[in-house]
Order: C-alpha cells, then structure tokens, then sequence
C-alpha cells in the first residue's frame, strides 16, 4: 500500500482507499438524523406516528437500494451498506436500546408503577413465557400448512423472539391523545420489563435449540430444569446489579453539586450497569431498567431542579436519536420482495402471534382485576413488536439451519404490527372513547374558538375602516354589533370552565411554562449580553427552574388559592440557611404569600440564617411546606478547619449537613390588615 | 395573654413605637424585609392581655401614616395565643 506523506493527498488515490471507520460511522449517524428529522416534520404534518413513518422511509430506501437499476448515489449506498453489514445486534443493544430503555425507566414514577406491579410483571413475565409457549404451539401445530415445515424448538425459538412488546410509536401518541395516566403506565412497564424477560427466555429456548440439533436426542425435563433456574440466575443477577449500581450512583449524585457531572454520572450509570451485568453474564436489559428506576426515583432528590431538567432534556433527546436510528433501522432491513414470498408463513406467524396475545391479555384477567375491558382492548391491539424483536432476529446464529426463514417471519410481524396496528391504535383510541378529553372539554374548545373568531373578525374589520376601506356609517352600524357578539362569545368561555375546573388548570399550566420559559430565555440572552454576571444568572436561574420543577397541579392550586380572598388562620415561621433564601421567597411571592423576612443566626456552627414570616390560610401550609421542601434541599458540605488538639497545624475536612428548613405552624387567632 | 405581631413600614416604627409604649404596652422591635418590593420593613413583638388586643390595634390605626394607595396594606397583625407567659 502506498505510503503518502502529508496532509494533501491525490484525490484519485484517496478514493480507492477504503474510508476509515469512524468517518464511515459519523457519516451515517448525521444521515440518519438528518432523515429523522425530515420523518419527524412530516409525519406530524400528516398526524401519524413518528416511528411509523421512519419505518416506511427505511423501507422505501432499502427497496430502491435492492433494485439495481435505480441510480442512486454511490455514498449513499456505501452508507447503507456499511449500516446493514456493520450494525450489529449487540451495537444495536447496547448503543441504542440501552438509552431508550433507561430513559424509560428513569422517568416511571414508582409510585404509579407500583399499584399495577403485580400486573405488569405477570404480563412480562408468565405472559412472556406463555406467548412464547402459545406461539410455538400455533405454529407447530399447524406447520404443515406453510412451507418451512417447523420443529418444535423452531417455533418455540420464533414465539420467544416475538413474545417481548415495543409500543414506543403508540405511547407517543398516547400523551398526545390524553389517554388515562394509568394505561400509559401499564403498557410502558410491561415493555420495560419484557424485553429483559424476552431476551433471556430467547436465550435460554436458542441453547435448548442448539443443544437439540447437536445431541439429536435431548432430556426435555432436565433442560427445563435448568432452564428454569438459569432464568432465575440471569433476571435476578441483572436486576440485583441494577439496584446496587442505580442507589450508589443515587448517593454519590446527592454529594455534588453539579448539573454536568451529575448528567454524566446518570450516563455511566445507564452503559455502565448494562456493561457489567453482561460482564457477569447475566440480563444487562434488566440490570438497565433496574438502575433507571432507581435512579430516576431516588436520583432526583438529591438533584438540583436546574440539574433535573437537564438530566430529564438528556435523557429525551438520547432516547429519541435511538429510537430514530432504530425504526429506521427496522425499515432499511425488511427486504419486502423476500417478505412477499413468504407471505403465507407470515401470514400465520402474524395469527398465531394476535391469539397468543389475546390469550395472554384477557386470560389474566383475574389478576389486573380493576383493568377494564376497553383498556384490555388497547393493550391488546396496542402490543406491538419492535426493536427487540428485530435484535434478535439478528442476532440468530449464523449456522442455523432456518436462520432466513424465521427472519422474514419475525420481520413481517414487526412490519405488520408497526403499520397496521401502530396506525389504527389511536382510531380505536378514540373509537373506545378512551381519551380523558370530555366532552366538556369540547366545548371549551368550541366557545374558546368562537370568541378567538369573533374578535379577529371585528379587529379585521375595524383595521379596514381604519384604512378608509368602509364608510363611517357602515361602521358604526356594524361595529356595535360585531363588538357585543365577541364579547358575549368572550363570557361564555369562563363558564365551562367553572363546571369542569381541570380544563382551567390546563391553561393556567401552559400560560405558566410560557411565562417561566420566557423568563428564562431573557435571562439567558442578559447573561450573553454581559448584563448580568454568571452568578446573578445562576441564582436567578434556579429559582425559575425551582418553578418548573414544581408539580403541575401544585401550581394550578396556588394560583388558584392566591386568587382567592385570604382569611389568615395559620402564622409560619420557617428557618432558612442564608443561601436558600432568595429562592424560597421568591417561590414563595411566586405562589402568592407575602413574605417577611427577618435575619438571625443559630445551629450548631452559628451559621446566618433567616426567619421567614408567613401568613395563610386553611389547608395552605401543605403547599408551603412542600415548596420549602423543595428549595430548601439538605445537602452534605465540607468545610475544613484546623483541629486545635492537633500538634501540626494540619486542616482536617469535617462533612455537615446543611440545608433543609425548620418551619413552626403556630395558630392565628386573630388576623388584622389595616 | 397574646402574643402580637405587626409587620409594617419602618418609616413608621418610631411613631407606632412611642405610641404604644405611652399606653403601656412592652414592645420588641425587629428589623425585617418583606413584601414585594423587599423594602425595609419593621416586626414589633408585643405581648398584650386578651382584653387590650382591640386596644392596641386602635393604637395602630390612629398612629399609622395613611397609605396614599388604598389598596396597599399599611400593617398586618397576626395575634397568637400564648401558653405560659413568664416575667423574671
């Protein structure tokens, strides 16, 4: 090979040398994104799933880079080609699915998670098996109508790799939809433990496999004995390392102060407890879900809300880069001319999986038991299959002898299931009614748009007689009707909103972010400016970003209770450290109390505190003590100071723990305001 | 006995102050910062019998210097029960 010493090579020569990897890679990594951020406009044009979407693109793209004729250019196939030949399962794994299902897991309230506990794990986990059981013996069973005639094992190998569900591209929709809280929860945790439980019966049913085909005649009791307690060994194994590692990464978080490296730190923790459970062979998935959990439900206590939004925009945008590269990575692999021979097996791997599911959903029954029919019915349809079904249709071993075929039929599914079922869910979302958007809200939304109407119209036609467009008389006879219209439309809005108060605190919740969003944004454009110092800015910053963090409804209810008229019953006086104040009275003013502060000093290192005054009424104190919770966060410092009893002047770090705020509720009597 | 607060304007501390202790009253003045626009503002502690309370919030009415915005407030009282109340 030619040896080319400086930087200016011959352009000929540089072409026919293969372009290095990492170049090759970031190439790829900006067109995918690039053609996600298209799929992305578009489909919200066209109101379709985003995931849907990427899928067809994939296909579109692998069909016209099948077909020889079309001219396409030759990087681009050079891209699609290294993407195919070099994406492999465990890249897929690793890279992309550990981020979405961290990402998941950190923001499942576990609160939420545990009233259905018992339901979502006996969907992920007996419900795994038993789809993975039933489709098999489907399949079997029927395997003479189709032309790859299946072993048992084969169907068992093809019901274990379809049996895990993936319904990204229908909970997206979800929020959007308003569907109940609840069923969003169950359908994100039942695909947040599946795909561990998926992946290990996967290998356990492939190793049962192998060894079949090898020793020809196999103990069936034995192998699933020790099937049995290899799957105990692996889920338990990579749940145990994920809570070790997710509550370690939880305490350190809590001693820095850092919204950098504490994003960092919930980054190592995510690749991390997935590279060492693999490295102790047992589930690196579960290990994943089991430090994102932890970690989302601990972590953020010991976070600053400045470094919880950060980490929460992180985590988000990972989890959307994955999943962009994954779904279109679903459509770039399914060759639809190979589907289409295959059509027949397809079509009954897609019947057998449906019944399987059916089966799985309304047959445990008896233990979701307050889980309605209409949202059995979602779950159901709404089961659909994805990325980890696609990993490991890859990742069969390359000497199997029907690797092809149990390929197309796993990819069909997937396709069917995306296309069909992942477009019809929100119809029949809204067919079943299960939107929480009432009919009231409805109404809001139609006496909202009338009076908007309303007004446009007599701004428009006031702007004209302004240009000299009507005549005075005209105007004045129009105008006062046209004015009395919008505002009578204008007064019929606040009524809906008095029966049904949710929709109120909808608003109320948007106009907020708008405003702290807006403050922000001003804050940020002051710091660049050089108006204000970084550390004006910081301060400032986490007092709106205390706002934010603030639960949703808590700030409707302020709102609400500051609007109020006041009868003062209850007097607080809150201690506060010295660097806390600023934002809890700001918090505080914010919510709408009045604030009296008064400077003292106490506790064990006659540190500067403040007192803070506070009046309020009955049931207010709950939401003061909340927010003062929130602002005033314990947290370990350091300080170091020379020892006296020592007899090298030599400074020793001495760990205390500051923060928090000591509130007394006393009862007012008597409350006067002159 | 009561305990009562009066959260007002420092400007009118010395008046309010003087007014009080002429009818009797013990009172205890902080030096605070409250309300909206943080400005300095005053916190008397004063301990009255429960028949003197209307009294003292008498007191305060006459003596405070009229707010030119009516809907400004010129003080706030918060008047508190006491349990044990000890003179040594």
């Amino acid at each position: 090979m030619d040896q080319h010493g400086g930087f200016s090579l011959p352009r000929k020569v540089t072409e026919k040398q293969p372009m290095p990897i990492s170049n090759l890679l970031l190439q790829v990594l900006i067109l995918s994104m690039a053609i996600a951020t298209f799929v992305g406009f578009i489909t919200r044009k066209m109101r379709l799933p985003y995931t849907v979407g990427l899928v067809l693109v994939g296909l579109v793209i692998g069909l016209v880079n099948r077909v020889e004729d079309v001219a396409l250019p030759q990087r681009f196939v050079e891209l699609v080609q290294f993407l195919l030949s070099n994406i492999t399962p465990e890249f897929i794994l690793g890279l992309l699915v550990t981020p979405l299902i961290f990402e998941a897991a950190f923001h499942l309230n576990w609160e939420n998670l545990k009233r259905d506990l018992v339901f979502i794990l006996a969907l992920a986990v007996p419900g795994v098996i038993l789809t993975t059981l039933l489709v098999g013996s489907i399949l079997y069973s029927s395997t003479f109508l189709i032309s790859p005639i299946f072993s048992f094992p084969y169907a068992l190998l093809f019901g274990a790799m379809i049996a895990a569900t993936d319904p990204v591209a229908v909970i997206a929709l979800f929020r959007a939809l308003g569907v109940p809280k609840r069923l969003q929860v169950l359908m994100e945790g039942e695909s947040l433990f599946n795909d561990g439980t998926a992946i290990v019966v996967f290998a356990l049913v492939s190793n049962i496999v192998l060894q079949s085909t090898k020793s020809g005649e196999y103990q069936a009791l034995q192998l699933v004995l020790i099937s049995i307690s290899d799957f105990i060994r692996i889920a338990g194994g990579g749940l145990i390392i994920g809570l070790l590692l997710g509550w370690l990464v939880s305490q350190l978080i809590a001693t820095i102060d850092d919204r950098l490296l504490e994003t960092t730190l919930t980054t190592v923790l995510a690749f991390g407890s997935f590279l060492i459970a693999e490295e102790f062979h047992v589930s690196g998935v579960l290990a994943v879900v089991a430090a994102g959990l932890v970690n989302g439900n601990i972590g953020p206590k010991g976070m600053s809300p400045t470094t919880h939004i950060l980490v929460t925009n992180f985590w988000e945008y990972a989890a959307f880069i994955s999943n962009s590269i994954i779904f279109l990575l679903i459509g770039l692999e399914i060759d639809l001319t190979a589907l289409a021979t295959k059509w027949n097996a397809i079509f009954l791997a897609i019947i057998a999986v449906l019944i399987a599911r059916g089966v799985v959903i309304y047959g445990l029954t008896w233990i979701g038991r307050d889980v309605n029919m209409k949202w059995r019915h979602i779950l159901f349809w709404g089961g659909l299959r994805g990325a980890i079904s696609l990993i490991l249709a890859l990742s069969l071993p390359l000497d199997l002898s029907m690797r092809g075929d149990l390929q197309l039929m796993v990819f069909g599914v997937v396709l069917f299931t995306i296309l069909v079922q992942g477009i019809s869910t929100p119809t029949i979302t809204r067919l079943l009614k299960l939107s929480e958007r009432s009919e009231l809200q409805e109404e809001y939304e139609r006496r909202h748009a009338r009076a908007v109407a309303a007004r446009a119209a007599y701004e428009h036609l006031q702007k004209m007689h302004r240009k000299g467009l009507f005549s005075e008389h005209t105007w004045k006879k129009i105008s006062y009707v046209l004015k009395e219209h919008a505002e009578k439309l204008a007064e019929a809005v606040p009524e809906v909103m008095e029966v049904e108060p949710n929709i109120e605190t909808e608003e109320l919740i948007a106009a907020r972010r708008e405003a702290l969003g807006a403050q922000r944004s001003v804050l940020n454009s002051l710091l660049i400016d050089g108006v204000i110092s970084e550390e004006v800015y910081d301060q400032l910053v986490r007092s709106i970003d205390v706002q934010f963090a603030r639960q949703p409804d808590e700030w409707a209810e302020y709102i609400r209770s500051s609007a109020k008229p006041r009868s003062i019953t209850q007097l607080i006086s809150a201690i506060v450290q010295i660097q806390d104040v600023e934002n809890a009275i700001a918090g505080l003013t914010d919510a709408g109390f009045t604030v009296t502060r008064m400077s003292s000093s106490g506790g064990f290192l006659k540190r500067k505190n403040v007192i803070l005054i506070i009046g309020c009424g009955a049931g207010q104190e709950k939401i003061i003590i909340n927010l003062l919770r929130h602002i005033c966060k314990k947290r370990v410092e350091y300080i170091s100071s020379p020892l006296e009893s020592y007899p090298i002047h030599m400074p020793i770090t001495t760990a205390i723990t500051v923060g928090g705020a000591t509130i007394f509720t006393i009862k007012v009597e008597r409350y006067e305001e002159i | 006995m009561k305990l009562m607060m009066i959260i007002m304007q420092s400007s009118d501390v010395d008046v309010i102050v003087n007014a009080l202790t002429e009818n009797a009253f013990r009172v205890t003045h902080i030096a605070s910062t409250g309300g909206f626009l943080r400005r300095g503002m005053s916190t008397l502690i004063v301990g009255v019998e429960d028949e003197k309370v209307d009294e003292a919030i008498q007191i305060l009415r006459f003596n405070l210097s009229p707010e030119l915005d009516p809907s400004m407030r010129r003080a706030t009282i918060f008047v508190l029960p006491v349990e044990e109340f000890h003179q040594v």
